[in-house]
């Protein structure tokens, strides 16, 4: 009996989630306060929708109560012709100063729920050159079916939002599939065709990959952290390296579940995994995440670099 | 808080074969998919989803998908079978180790005989570079080709026909393709090996005042680039208001989007 307790006692220290993943479960409540929303079947018709929120959520959600900043700016551009970008864009850009990726690691519930999956026990496939090479193609995504398809058709007056509607997941799963399966929502069911098998298909796919590997959808399909990884040098929120201190060891990019190349690079979503591995204590939060981990800020880690030092020349002395 | 987690390291071998043969598969999938969705479009066909409709064209999903299972259980076991030798070698660790040195080489500090041998090495592995994508892609076309054209696939026709067919025309390029990856990729090893013993005798720390200066300007100019950013993505949101967008966002997001969530 005392074992099965000691034993039920450790699994539950060993899953107790961390900060981080506390705040990802947060913002991904927050994102989709509107609790009722899954009860009628409805979706939220507030003033509150004319709000992107940072991370990736579907507009069309029971639950959520901002807009989607990639569907939006989606159809945005497809309203090229006769209706400009600029309130989405100049959001986007608010958002990728303020925080960069670390809205990947921090704010995304598409990302929480990828970082859940990759917990199940099984064989993982590692980071590599090849994975390297495939965190580009969110990059060319963007280009054709955010920026370019969208704009071509919106020319000839045709609203083609190309990524939400062939590729991402996250509307299928939050969006499709909160309102199917709601008995409210029958009539939906007529509506299903080819492209809903596709777009199925495509979110049990990245399912199953997260279960393999590290966040597959925002290493290589995400068009969102595309865009929030131009502004990973300038963010305010976020990590940053101490040069004179880093002694280009590389221990930080081998923790790193991610392609980065160095800590800050733009495949880098901020989480801070690299934190407590760095046998320099060159790596630290700055903003506001110095407050949420008071442990892993510059302050704390230069003080506890001192106290260790003053420790061991003491313990030096007294021996000596 | 953080766990070790246990990785099972995979070998680059396994890698390219599986990735290959999931790009066919998906290329197949894409093009299986379409085909139902069209047909049913042009036959008029209000319920797409009738049983004849996809067990018609469903063969094909379940050939492609087929091959890729058969084609992860051989990799499997050749990663196992080979899975010592991949030890020894340590194939990941030189990659890795070659990029990191690179990236923070400093070549003025290399004297003239180790800098031609650097410069040397470098080339070589360009050329490498360019022959293997070369011959890869000119080898990828063929494939590509067959896969991409209907007329090699008959929705009615025989499967197993088919199946075959499709294995004659696609699985020797894509093998030829593997040994070009394999060839090049121990070429590459050997280039690699020799340029790291001169990099790893290069000086990789700068001087502490120099890295200094460097800091400081580096953060004036991120503090004025980011000065104009907030500026542009304020007078942004402002004229988008004054523009109307605020409530076109407000009008999309307050409705079903049911093209967005894949309903059509």
């Amino acid at each position: 009996m005392q074992k099965i307790i000691s034993n039920t006692w450790s699994w539950i220290k060993n899953h107790i989630p961390n900060r981080r993943h506390i705040v990802q479960a947060f913002a991904a409540l927050l994102y989709n306060a509107n609790l009722k929303g899954y009860i009628t079947g409805n979706i939220y018709k507030g003033a509150s929708k004319a709000i992107c929120v940072p991370g990736m959520n579907c507009y069309s959600c029971p639950g959520a109560i901002g807009a989607c900043p990639l569907g939006s700016l989606q159809n945005a551009l497809a309203g090229a012709g006769h209706s400009t970008a600029f309130y989405v864009i100049g959001i986007l850009l608010m958002y990728g100063l303020i925080f960069g990726r670390t809205i990947c690691g921090w704010l995304c519930p598409f990302g929480l729920l990828q970082d859940m999956l990759y917990k199940i026990k099984t064989f993982k496939i590692t980071k590599s050159k090849f994975t390297r090479g495939l965190s580009y193609l969110k990059y060319f995504l963007l280009l054709t079916l955010v920026i370019i398809l969208p704009v071509v058709y919106g020319i000839q007056n045709l609203a083609v939002p190309a990524f939400c509607k062939y590729i991402c997941p996250a509307g299928t799963f939050g969006g499709a599939y909160g309102l199917l399966l709601n008995p409210n929502n029958e009539s939906l069911l007529e509506m299903l065709g080819a492209l809903f098998t596709w777009k199925s298909l495509i979110m049990v796919f990245f399912m199953v990959m997260s279960i393999l590997m590290f966040r597959p959808f925002c290493r290589f399909v995400c068009p969102l952290g595309a865009i929030y990884s131009f502004f990973n040098k300038l963010n305010l929120v976020g990590i940053t390296v101490d040069k004179k201190k880093c002694t280009k060891c590389g221990i930080c990019v081998k923790e790193c579940n991610m392609d980065v190349k160095e800590v800050g690079d733009h495949e880098c979503i901020q989480c801070g995994k690299c934190i407590p591995g760095c046998p320099v204590k060159a790596i630290h939060f700055r903003g506001p995440l110095a407050y949420l981990y008071p442990g892993y800020s510059k302050e704390t880690l230069e003080n506890r670099e001192v106290r260790a030092k003053t420790l061991s020349n003491e313990g030096g002395s007294k021996n000596d | 808080m953080e766990r070790e987690k246990k990785v099972l390291p995979l070998p680059l071998i396994f890698k390219i074969a599986t990735t290959i043969l999931c790009v066919v598969a998906g290329f197949l999938l894409i093009w299986a998919l379409g085909d139902i969705y069209f047909a049913g479009k042009e036959e008029g066909l209000s319920n797409v989803y009738s049983y004849e409709s996809v067990a018609k064209r469903g063969g094909l999903i379940i050939t492609a998908l087929s091959f890729f299972v058969l084609s992860l259980i051989a990799s499997l076991v050749l990663h196992f079978v080979f899975k010592d030798k991949e030890k020894k070698r340590t194939k990941r660790e030189i990659f890795d180790q070659y990029d990191f040195l690179k990236s923070k080489k400093d070549l003025s500090l290399l004297e003239n005989e180790e800098l031609a041998l650097y410069k040397q090495n470098e080339r070589y592995l360009l050329i490498v570079n360019i022959i293997c994508i070369v011959l890869s892609l000119g080898l990828l076309v063929f494939p590509v080709a067959y896969v991409v054209n209907p007329n090699n696939f008959d929705a009615h026709g025989d499967l197993l026909e088919q199946a075959i067919s499709l294995g004659i025309h696609v699985l020797p390029f894509l093998f030829g393709i593997y040994v070009v990856l394999v060839v090049s990729y121990l070429i590459k090893e050997y280039f690699m090996k020799k340029s790291m013993e001169v990099l790893k005798r290069l000086k990789m720390k700068k001087k502490d005042e120099e890295a200094s200066q460097d800091d400081s300007k580096e953060k004036l100019v991120i503090n004025i680039i980011r000065g104009v950013i907030a500026l542009t993505a304020i007078t942004f949101i402002i004229v988008g208001a004054i523009n109307g967008e605020v409530g076109e966002v407000l009008n999309k997001a307050i409705n079903i989007c049911t093209e967005c969530i894949g309903l059509g």
